[in-house]
């Protein structure tokens, strides 16, 4: 594998920096930039499996018309810190209320998409939030849960939560054979992610502990279950929406919100698979802003 | 094998694609493989067989016990394709490796060329009851059986087949009335479940569960084993 034709880790769509903020004992790497602090709201985007903060490069330069952008990489992924534990999605949300306050510019519009779904979800029935969008995905325990989880589509949750083995079956050198597959596997329109966006990927689940951390954040779903459970509904002002891929969980996702909330619009991103903000960008940021204005 | 060979002739193969045994492209639906063995036992010349399978091997006794005549037929440890409430077993949790192996290619990128010992022996860990029945050298042989060259794909093709062999039993219907059947399950793993799903197809099925056992009903539980088919294959 070679990464020599790729733009550094340090490279980020133009007038964005990458920052480093210590949030208790974690160290997250996060790129913000967009409108300058004060002028607008923030709008905090939460990447998923397998991805890092590049997942959302395509949205950035639109949304940042509008918002102070944070765009984090999750504890335990790409650069940020990769401690032992913490990977719930209650501390996961936890970190990253920790890093939308430091911009002391009050609440985030949050996003999240695959896992950072369920940490947006997890960030809404903890902390105050402007509104909360949820992206093709599910959340452990709300709604259809129990249906989706004996669902063949996901039959990585079973395997990445056994203990161990996935680690050992795929680190140390077969990295971009499991990811590339996975994406593409999930992927509707392929040719929106590029080989230099797959490299991106690769790399931040290569670092040493980066795919223990990932795997983490899926055996961790029994007690997102109970935390989800113990959260009951969300807060009845709170405005939320839920946006599927035509191709996976379209207005079930949306559904599964409404299980939580009586103020859910949303349904389904026409021609998209799983990775809405690279095969859809445009639909996605005009979604986004008739939602969050 | 020894004490089951004091009552009968016994014949042991590798499938088709493990071991010792060929590695063709294709041919890895039950049917076939069933088929495969039809022939092994023909060459005996000796009648038909008792039919005994454990795991995809259940799975091709069953699809012989469908196809060829056999004394018996008994199954040990698995679900079926296509039988009884097929599609919520297969949706079991318990079962996610069925999509991973299906997953065309996947598998024997991450496993072959130096992690079969890995996935193997965890594989095999997680459905013991008791895990000193598989001991390390058990180990290095199922290691060194899917190692040979094409024999890990071999393997894989068996589950990707499965919509195959759904298709096939389906259309198979119910076995001969006249076939005396057995299922047995670890009590641990898959119990007297097995026993209704064969029902659907055999209603005189005999069988229920191996106490103290997990999956691997040979190994974990000989003797019990050894009893039961002795008294059941009469």
């Amino acid at each position: 594998m070679t990464f020599a034709n790729i733009p550094s880790v340090g490279s980020s769509p133009d007038r964005f920096q990458h920052r480093g903020l210590l949030v208790g004992d974690v160290r997250l790497n996060y790129v913000t930039g967009g409108r300058p602090i004060g002028t607008a709201p923030l709008m905090l985007l939460i990447h998923g499996f397998p991805q890092n903060w590049w997942s959302w490069h395509k949205v950035m330069p639109a949304l940042g018309e509008h918002y102070t952008l944070i765009v984090p990489d999750l504890r335990g992924v790409g650069l940020s810190d990769k401690p032992a534990s913490g990977y719930t999605k209650k501390q996961l949300a936890a970190d990253l209320h920790g890093l939308v306050n430091s911009f002391n510019a009050g609440p985030a519009h949050v996003v999240g998409h695959d896992l950072g779904g369920m940490v947006a979800y997890a960030y809404a029935w903890q902390f105050p939030l402007l509104s909360l969008s949820v992206l093709d995905c599910s959340m452990p325990g709300v709604g259809d849960w129990d249906q989706v989880v004996s669902d063949p589509i996901i039959w990585h949750f079973a395997f990445h939560q056994k203990r161990d083995l996935p680690e050992a079956l795929i680190c140390g050198g077969r990295e971009y054979a499991y990811i590339s597959n996975f994406i593409f596997s999930q992927a509707h329109i392929r040719a929106a992610l590029s080989a230099d966006d797959m490299d991106e990927y690769v790399r931040a689940y290569s670092h040493p502990g980066a795919f223990r951390a990932a795997m983490e954040m899926y055996r961790q779903f029994p007690q997102d279950v109970l935390d989800n459970r113990a959260a009951g509904r969300l807060p009845p002002d709170l405005k939320v929406l839920g946006l599927g891929a035509e191709t996976r969980w379209g207005p079930r996702v949306a559904g599964r919100l409404s299980a939580v909330s009586d103020n859910v619009q949303g349904g389904s991103i026409a021609d998209s698979g799983h990775f809405l903000s690279e095969e859809q960008p445009e639909l996605l940021v005009k979604a986004l802003l008739d939602f969050c204005k | 094998m020894p004490a089951l060979g004091a009552d009968f002739t016994l014949i042991v193969p590798d499938l088709r694609g493990i071991g010792l045994s060929e590695r063709p492209v294709d041919g890895y639906a039950k049917r076939q493989l069933a088929a495969d063995l039809f022939g092994l036992v023909e060459t005996f010349g000796q009648g038909p067989a008792h039919v005994v399978g454990h795991d995809v091997g259940a799975m091709v006794a069953f699809a012989y016990g469908s196809q060829f005549p056999a004394r018996s037929l008994t199954v040990l440890d698995a679900a079926i394709p296509g039988l009884g409430d097929w599609d919520r077993i297969a949706a079991n949790p318990r079962l996610w490796h069925f999509a991973f192996h299906q997953k065309q290619d996947l598998a024997e990128t991450l496993v072959c060329g130096g992690r079969e010992y890995a996935y193997i022996s965890t594989f095999i860990n997680d459905r013991l009851h008791n895990p000193a029945a598989v001991s390390s050298d058990d180990m290095a042989e199922y290691v060194r059986a899917h190692s040979h060259p094409g024999a890990f794909r071999a393997a894989m093709e068996m589950y990707r087949q499965f919509p195959r062999d759904i298709l096939d039993n389906r259309h198979a219907g119910v076995l001969p009335p006249t076939l005396p059947t057995m299922a047995l399950g670890g009590d641990q793993r898959w119990g007297d479940e097995m026993v209704g799903w064969l029902r659907t197809v055999s209603p005189n099925a005999q069988g229920g569960a191996i106490r103290d056992c997990g999956h691997f009903v040979a190994e974990e539980q000989p003797e019990l084993l050894i009893q039961a088919l002795q008294r059941f294959c009469q």
